[in-house]
């Protein structure tokens, strides 16, 4: 009876450690999976596979994901209408000598004339010119707005 | 006095810390303030002056929040965190993202021309604190490049410290961002500009009414404009008033842009500087042009133009006549030259605009497209 008894609790105490032993191996499953997860969201970072990506042959696949998304390789977009000459210099258009067919040679450090980019209006300004008087209401009621290196 | 009237003007550099003088308003049809922040000036115009004041704080508050995102100099930034963190990825606000897409977009759009990695390579040139504490050369002559006309045969001693921005490995969906190890991302070549669009698209926003928002000269226009355009006068320095020699033009829309080596030039162990760093040398660009206006969509678009075609030097005008953006480009010697369609300057060289038909070329600029140009270039 004593004998019976104590196997029986032997047998019990086992299966006991038996489901321990299986709740610890989830456990320690779920929280390597939880622990995981809150890692790679701290410390994100690109695969190895992402990394080594074949280039194209343009070299534009980098490894910014960036590339991938909407506008961000957009072409540089140009303005839906032209700047136009503001009116107060008009009438010094109409003088300059914007038509002259003078076949100047360029000096050697400015962009000369060529087969592909060939002034065909040129001057030969060492100096730029200012505005001179404002006339159209834009400028009656507010000077121009200066655009210049900063 | 309608405080909404009430134009602020800030005639001249104003050092930080000293407030600037306000002006009565001389103007009445245009709503105007001008302020100074990041060591420039800020010009905010309206096409009505009602909405001047709220305007104002909508434009305070775009500037605020790309500073605190985007600046070098502040150690609190984002964007200084990353380059502390460099080698580690870091994750970024939706603003810093932005921002990071712009930059890595204008450096594959320029084939590497406008680099965010130059970071170091300023530092390496001094430009390592606010440029109001950097020593000024003796003379600041505009008409002058400090390297190739100052020191014709000085050798470049400067270490190459750019690293490429194919380097920096930007996840634009998870929003995170690596900087490589030793090296710093500097997005002061793109986030001005980029500054200025979203500026002008708050004040629009906040007037309901058409803006116009000048960044250190970076011009951006959103919603209806005057009936004549905007008017804006191009020239090296956007510190210049209207009379300085240049050009005036009208813009109904869109962006204009300046970028100069004449300005922003500082004196580094001896040697003269600017801001416009050639990522191929990591030194400042020795171009031929001195100053580079061009008309586009953004100001943003604008600016990766005039940056680009400063460091491509004789390659820019068919660059840029391949993009189809009007463009006005002014050598050393102060020679002027227009592309596309840009309107006629008395003292201009005209560079005709490639066809439309190659206009698609413009998706993928080459380096130095026009041997034939840039064979006479030095």
């Amino acid at each position: 009876m004593t004998v019976h008894h104590k196997r029986l609790d032997r047998d019990a105490a086992m299966n006991r450690l038996h489901r321990v032993n299986r709740w610890l191996i989830a456990g320690s499953v779920a929280l390597t999976a939880v622990l995981s997860e809150v890692a790679a969201s701290a410390f994100p970072g690109s695969s190895s596979a992402k990394s080594s990506a074949p280039k194209r042959s343009t070299g534009s696949t980098h490894h910014s994901a960036g590339s991938t998304s909407s506008g961000a390789s957009r072409p540089v977009q140009p303005p839906a209408e032209a700047p136009k000459a503001s009116q107060e210099a008009a009438p010094t258009q109409e003088s300059a000598p914007t038509h002259e067919s003078a076949p100047e040679s360029a000096p050697t450090e400015e962009p000369a004339p060529s087969q592909q980019a060939t002034p065909t209006h040129e001057s030969a300004p060492t100096q730029e010119s200012a505005p001179t008087q404002e006339s159209a209401p834009v400028q009656e009621s507010a000077p121009p707005v200066v655009s210049g290196g900063s | 006095m309608d405080p909404d009237r009430t134009a602020t003007t800030t005639p001249g550099f104003s050092p930080a810390g000293k407030t600037p003088p306000v002006v009565p308003p001389t103007r009445e049809r245009f709503g105007e303030a001008r302020w100074e922040t990041w060591s420039t000036s800020v010009v905010l115009r309206l096409t009505d002056p009602r909405g001047l004041g709220a305007a104002r704080v909508a434009v305070e508050r775009e500037l605020d929040g790309i500073d605190r995102a985007c600046s070098r100099f502040r150690s609190d930034s984002e964007i200084a965190r990353a380059n502390a963190s460099a080698g580690r990825a870091v994750r970024v606000s939706p603003l810093l993202a932005e921002a990071l897409t712009l930059a890595l977009r204008a450096a594959r759009l320029t084939d590497g021309a406008v680099d965010p990695t130059v970071g170091s390579a300023l530092m390496l040139a001094g430009y390592d604190r606010d440029w109001r504490l950097l020593e000024r050369p003796p003379t600041d002559s505009p008409s002058e490049d400090s390297f190739a006309h100052e020191h014709p045969s000085a050798p470049t001693i400067m270490a190459r410290a750019v690293c490429g921005w194919r380097s920096v490995m930007f996840d634009s969906t998870a929003r995170t961002v690596r900087v490589p190890t030793g090296f710093t991302v500097d997005l002061g070549a793109t986030a001005k500009a980029w500054a200025a669009d979203r500026a002008a698209q708050a004040a629009a926003q906040a007037a309901d009414c058409g803006a116009l928002v000048a960044v250190g000269g970076d011009v951006a226009t959103n919603g209806p404009g005057p009936a004549h355009g905007w008017a804006v006068h191009v020239t090296d320095d956007h510190r210049s008033d209207h009379h300085a020699p240049g050009q005036t033009v009208t813009i109904r829309s869109g962006g204009l842009a300046t970028s100069s080596t004449a300005v922003r030039r500082w004196r580094h162990e001896g040697r003269p500087m600017h801001h416009i760093i050639d990522p191929a040398t990591g030194a400042p660009a020795r171009g031929t042009w001195r100053t580079v206006s061009v008309a586009a969509a953004s100001c943003a678009d604008a600016n990766i133009a005039t940056t680009a075609a400063l460091i491509r030097a004789g390659a820019a005008p068919a660059w840029l006549a391949r993009l189809g953006v009007p463009a006005r480009l002014v050598s050393h010697t102060g020679r002027v030259y227009t592309i596309g369609a840009w309107p006629a300057d008395e003292q201009r060289t005209q560079i005709p605009s490639t066809p439309r038909s190659d206009s698609r070329a413009a998706d993928s600029p080459q380096p130095h497209p026009t041997r034939t140009l840039a064979s006479h270039l030095t």
